[in-house]
């Protein structure tokens, strides 16, 4: 076995078997009823169609998804500076990409995780509608590219802070910033420099993809142009995770 | 005293921050099978010495030899020292045998052999009934125990102790001495001991040196006139 799946697998039992995980994994869960029993009521209530719930359920797993890697690894490593923990680390014979490679995949368990307790809803939600492996697909495919851009981003802002509280201030006002574009009206994102904003906005494309894959009823051939941010995001990010890596410091800039 | 192999070998190392020279042109030799004493008050570099010859911290000038490695073989030098840094941190929730059997594997161990070594690490610095237990519930004391139970999982040649004493009481600092000196003798390793307290260096220390301001000022047998000197510097 090598260091990255020996880090993981530490960082996945500290998560689940003897942290946070599991009450987390309880909320996400109570959260996804919600809004099955809401649907459940839309006939009364007029609440959501059951395309808009569907919709709501993947854009669900996939922002609770990536808030929870972000939250994960904007700890990697400016929290283990904060508790002390990373000296004993770093005088080990494991490389920094081994390390983070490994605290990655564990922060990328929790996506997993949302994921799963999504799988029960969609099918509920979705019986019917002829779209349930759409959303499936849709859900992993952006859910992976999203987890891997805001945990490596994080990663690379956990790496070069002198704190935690600082990488987390960073790492959160980064994440509000990219969802202003979802929150202008839709009279600017219809003109050509809003539409730019969104397309290169990769959590604002993926809320647009699966609005017009789900709600619209698009053709992927039509739409397929929207998968490049999210994919470019998570290969640059992956890359500058990948070179800083090498360069963990016991104190930044030191 | 019979002098062994050169186990660190330190030349005209310098450390500047920002200006300031936390190290100043630092040599010494520490041989295998002795202890080593790093004796200076708080601010002396102490610390900032060990984390170069440990590979976490780049030097401004000069270079070294740990275990015959230069500086750059980085990897090389940490799979053959143990190192228990000054006022490391511990996962409170995780258990003691789970964290040396983790840092066991990051060494290269399997499962299997991490646990084994593990298990006999905590009986060797006497925590084997407390070995299941949550490291959240152990005192001051038996964290420095797992400490050095931890530097000592890779079966090192040379062993970097950064104030292994510190807040303990009087008994729990003579049970960790009691250990490092039976670790130098026992294993033949070279041991690097620091220290802010004259008579621990004393106590068990073949050779020492001190530091003032980042600078040596005293490197030979604790017997030749080191308490003078320490006290100079302190005062």
């Amino acid at each position: 076995m090598n260091a990255t799946t020996i880090v993981a697998g530490e960082e996945i039992s500290g998560t689940w078997f003897r942290g946070w995980g599991p009450w987390f994994a309880a909320v996400v869960a109570v959260a996804f009823s919600g809004i099955a029993i809401a649907l459940g009521y839309s006939g009364q209530l007029n609440l959501l169609d059951a395309r808009e719930g569907l919709a709501v359920v993947v854009r669900m797993s996939i922002g609770v998804g990536a808030l929870l890697v972000v939250l994960s690894m904007a700890d990697s490593i400016s929290g283990m500076r904060d508790r002390s923990t990373l000296e004993p680390l770093l005088l080990t014979p494991i490389t920094g990409r081994s390390l983070l490679g490994g605290k990655l995949l564990a922060a990328g368990s929790g996506w997993v995780v949302v994921f799963l307790i999504s799988l029960p809803y969609l099918y509920v939600i979705g019986d019917g509608l002829g779209t349930i492996a759409l959303a499936v697909g849709l859900s992993v495919v952006l859910g992976a590219l999203l987890a891997t851009t805001f945990g490596a981003g994080a990663a690379v802002l956990s790496i070069r802070s002198r704190t935690n509280l600082q990488t987390l201030g960073v790492g959160l006002l980064g994440l509000a910033l990219l969802a202003i574009p979802l929150l202008l009206p839709a009279s600017v994102l219809r003109n050509p420099i809003g539409e730019l904003l969104v397309r290169a906005d990769p959590m604002s494309a993926a809320q647009h993809l699966i609005g017009a894959l789900i709600v619209d009823e698009a053709t992927l051939a039509s739409e397929v142009s929207w998968f490049l941010s999210p994919v470019l995001a998570a290969l640059i990010t992956s890359w500058l995770l990948w070179k800083s890596a090498r360069f963990i410091e016991l104190e930044p800039g030191i | 005293m019979q002098e062994g192999r050169p186990a660190i070998v330190c030349t005209s190392i310098s450390k500047n921050y920002e200006g300031h020279a936390a190290l100043a042109d630092v040599s010494f030799t520490a041989y295998a099978g002795h202890v080593t004493g790093l004796l200076g008050p708080n601010g002396a570099g102490k610390t900032t010495l060990i984390r170069i010859l440990t590979t976490i911290l780049q030097p401004s000038a000069g270079t070294f030899q740990v275990a015959g490695f230069e500086p750059d073989q980085a990897n090389e030098i940490k799979s053959l020292i143990g190192v228990m840094p000054e006022s490391a941190g511990y996962p409170k929730r995780t258990r003691a045998i789970d964290l040396l059997t983790y840092h066991g594997r990051l060494y290269g161990a399997g499962r299997e052999e991490a646990t084994f070594n593990a298990v006999e690490m905590l009986a060797a610095v006497g925590l084997s009934d407390r070995r299941a237990d949550r490291i959240g519930t152990f005192s001051r004391g038996m964290r420095q125990r797992l400490g050095l139970a931890r530097a000592l999982m890779n079966n090192p040649r040379i062993v970097f102790l950064d104030e292994p004493t510190l807040g303990l009481d009087p008994a729990g600092q003579h049970s960790i001495l009691e250990l490092i000196d039976e670790l130098a003798g026992s294993r033949d390793v070279a041991v690097l001991l620091s220290s802010h307290l004259l008579a621990e260096i004393q106590g068990i220390c073949d050779r020492a040196v001190i530091l003032d301001h980042g600078r040596v000022v005293f490197d030979a047998e604790p017997t030749q006139g080191l308490s003078e000197i320490f006290h100079k510097v302190t005062t």
